[in-house]
């Protein structure tokens, strides 16, 4: 194997043999090193919570992860390949204006669609978090209607500290319901000011880094009544409940609880699958 | 119980009916491990091996899994190298079954050649000259390779992800796994080719000697097209045993049938190939080393039946059904066909290394027969146990299919 090896042989076919094997083997040990060397660097500067949230995306079902002009029918069967960032997203601009042409009505505010609540006032994340602008410039932070009805009765919330840092797509806080716990994403980047609870109507009160209508990858309430319809759909594929789909057919309203509908069900993996927790 | 490291919205079997099936191939497992350790402990006399015939039901075990594992390299090859996006639904699974496939055939290689502390002799003292020296390194490294691509697989179960560090080195290992995926492909050639070539050099055995292009025979080009064209087919097969074990949906139809259907080309053009060299080998070949091919076939066991099972049930009826667009889109026709497919590689293998040692080749020789002892069926079932358990955790515990999250409900 080696020249200092009893019965090495300089041939060529040895020479030539042994240089492409060991060619292979410095290329696995060179790639083992520089993958080492890579996260050692991305650990260090703290890249960690921007990976986890490229990788959860990537783990996503492919129908979590539509565009939003999917949902809108400007771009039919659409999936998102830019981590829902639609503010450096290539395509927005154009299927935006697109949409602001020929769906004005898409951006006016609507609420209460298909028995869900949505408020005019708010915007939409994916998480199914909302967030809503106050008057003295700070943002409060609260779950949607649709994750309180997944959510079902009670759930506790372990909120962060003032004080805390949260960066768009990572965790913000975690909910505790039954024996199922799920890490719900920050909508958007900011400071946390206040914690709050579901008796006051809202959980974080933030200062956030952007303002809230240059936040492209929020929804409005138009978008956010199609999104809900969508979702409501993933969810009966999920759970296989007729009657749920059934509801926004016929205009009736979704129940408080889904869960109640069907106890067997899994909802430890509805729960991680529906609010971006794989 | 164990809910928590089962990845999140995939429905899994409870705890209680999982250890069943895990003890089930345990005690299955134990057994093969004894028969290994007296293979191991007392010696060849415990097979029914001897000094004439050397190659048993552990060589043919060898050869038919690594052609078998081929699938984890082509399906490599197809989504990294040839951007076939659509098979990112089998890849995970596809490299659970290399790694298996290969770790069961060093496992059964250690066993056989008997003294496993020496095996390092092979690397220390190579000889450049044997094809033998080229499969020993290439499947080393390619095991090396596959054990690497397995990793992030396996850090990405939920537990382990959890930890920053591993999610993090999961992350920066998959991106070079199109890096893998090429050094996979390019070791399979040789070491999947240098297993035929292993036989097709054979000028003392005239029924597999072969002529060929320069040092290699034609058996090299015909084993890495087989390995190649089988690959796909046992990924298609195995997806659809554990499709039904599980009674879960593990991928869409189209990516079985685009499975099939690339299966079913490479196998035509095999059989091509493989029908070529047999003219070759009964009208050149043959003659001049003063053997009549008919001599070949006219023992008992082995008469032209199997020729022609191999070439035609096995081989051109399969790849006319994968090639059939109405025949793919049948599930029961599609697997039937992959099977068939599957099983013509069996035969393949069981030809090149039974059936050449077995028969005569001198006048005086007579034409032996060979039925492998306990022990050699025991370790050759355990590496069977060992496959399936492994690929039950990896199944119950970590992401093997993407799409089944998007094609089954989460009820019980």
């Amino acid at each position: 194997m080696f020249p200092f090896v009893y019965d090495f042989r300089w041939e060529a076919t040895s020479l030539i043999f042994l240089g492409v094997f060991f060619a292979v083997i410095t290329t696995l040990m060179m790639m083992v090193a520089t993958v080492t060397v890579r996260s050692v660097k991305d650990l260090r500067t703290r890249k960690i919570g921007t990976l986890r949230w490229h990788e959860t995306f990537e783990d996503l079902p492919a129908g979590a992860r539509s565009c939003r002009f999917a949902m809108s029918g400007f771009a039919p069967g659409r999936s998102c390949d830019n981590f829902f960032e639609c503010g450096t997203c290539a395509v927005y601009p154009r299927f935006r204006s697109l949409e602001e042409r020929h769906r004005p009505e898409d951006h006016e505010s609507r609420s209460g669609h298909g028995g869900f609540g949505i408020d005019e006032k708010r915007y939409y994340h994916r998480g199914h978090t909302w967030l809503q602008e106050e008057e003295d410039g700070t943002c409060v932070i609260g779950l949607d209607d649709f994750a309180a009805r997944l959510l079902g009765p009670n759930p506790t919330y372990q909120l962060p500290p003032a004080g805390s840092t949260l960066k768009q797509h990572q965790p913000a806080f975690t909910i505790q319901t039954g024996e199922s716990s799920v890490r719900v994403v920050s909508p958007i980047d900011g400071e946390v000011l206040e914690a709050g609870d579901s008796t006051r109507g809202w959980l974080l009160r933030i200062r956030p880094s952007t303002q809230l209508p240059h936040a492209r990858h929020l929804f409005r309430a138009g978008e956010a009544r199609r999104w809900f319809q969508a979702e409501l759909e993933r969810l009966n594929r999920l759970v296989e409940i007729p009657g749920v789909g059934a509801t926004l057919a016929d205009g009736g309203t979704p129940v408080d609880s889904f869960r109640e509908t069907r106890p067997d069900a899994n909802w430890d993996g509805i729960l991680g699958v529906m609010m971006l927790d794989v | 119980m164990d809910s928590k490291f089962i990845t999140r919205g995939l429905e899994r079997t409870s705890l209680r009916n999982f250890s069943v099936w895990v003890l089930f191939w345990v005690v299955v497992l134990g057994f093969g491990l004894y028969g290994a350790y007296l293979c191991l402990a007392e010696g060849l006399n415990q097979t029914n091996m001897d000094n004439r015939f050397v190659f048993g039901l552990w060589i043919f075990l060898d050869l038919a899994i690594i052609a078998f594992g081929a699938g984890a390299f082509f399906t490599g090859l197809l989504l990294y190298i040839l951007k076939r996006s659509e098979f990112t639904a089998v890849i995970n699974s596809a490299v659970v079954i290399g790694l298996i496939c290969y770790s069961g055939a060093v496992a059964v290689l250690a066993i056989d050649v008997g003294q496993p502390l020496r095996a390092w002799f092979t690397f220390w003292h190579p000889n450049a000259h044997s094809m033998l020296t080229e499969v020993t390194f290439c499947i080393s490294c390619y095991l090396v390779v596959l054990a690497v691509e397995y990793m992030p697989i396996l850090l990405k179960n939920r537990k382990l992800k959890e930890r920053p560090s591993l999610l993090v080195f999961q992350h920066n290992l998959h991106k070079v796994i199109p890096v893998l995926a090429a050094i996979g492909v390019f070791l399979s050639f040789f070491h999947q080719g240098s297993l035929g070539g292993l036989y097709g050099v054979l000028k003392g055995r005239p029924f597999a000697f072969r002529e060929g292009f320069g040092i290699w025979p034609s058996t090299f080009f015909l084993f890495v097209l087989s390995a190649a064209a089988i690959g796909p087919s046992f990924i298609l097969l195995t997806t659809s045993l554990v499709s039904k074990i599980s009674r879960k949906k593990l991928v869409k139809p189209e990516v079985l049938q685009s499975l099939g259907r690339i299966s079913g080309w490479l196998l035509l053009a095999y059989v091509l190939f493989k029908s070529v060299d047999t003219l070759v080998w009964i009208n050149r070949t043959s003659p001049s080393l003063l053997f009549s091919p008919y001599e070949y076939y006219n023992q008992e066991s082995f008469g032209t039946w199997i020729l022609f099972a191999e070439i035609v049930v096995f081989g051109l009826v399969p790849a006319l059904m994968l090639l059939t667009r109405k025949i793919r889109e049948h599930r029961g026709w599609l697997i039937t066909a992959g099977l068939l497919a599957c099983a013509g590689i069996a035969v393949n293998r069981f030809v090149m290394t039974i059936q050449t040692l077995a028969l005569p080749t001198l006048p005086f020789d007579p034409f032996l027969s060979y039925i492998p002892s306990w022990q050699e069926i025991a370790t050759f079932i355990a590496v069977i146990a060992y496959g399936v358990l492994l690929y039950s955790f990896s199944f119950r515990y970590l992401t093997l299919f993407p799409q089944e999250r998007d094609l089954n409900s989460l009820t019980r």
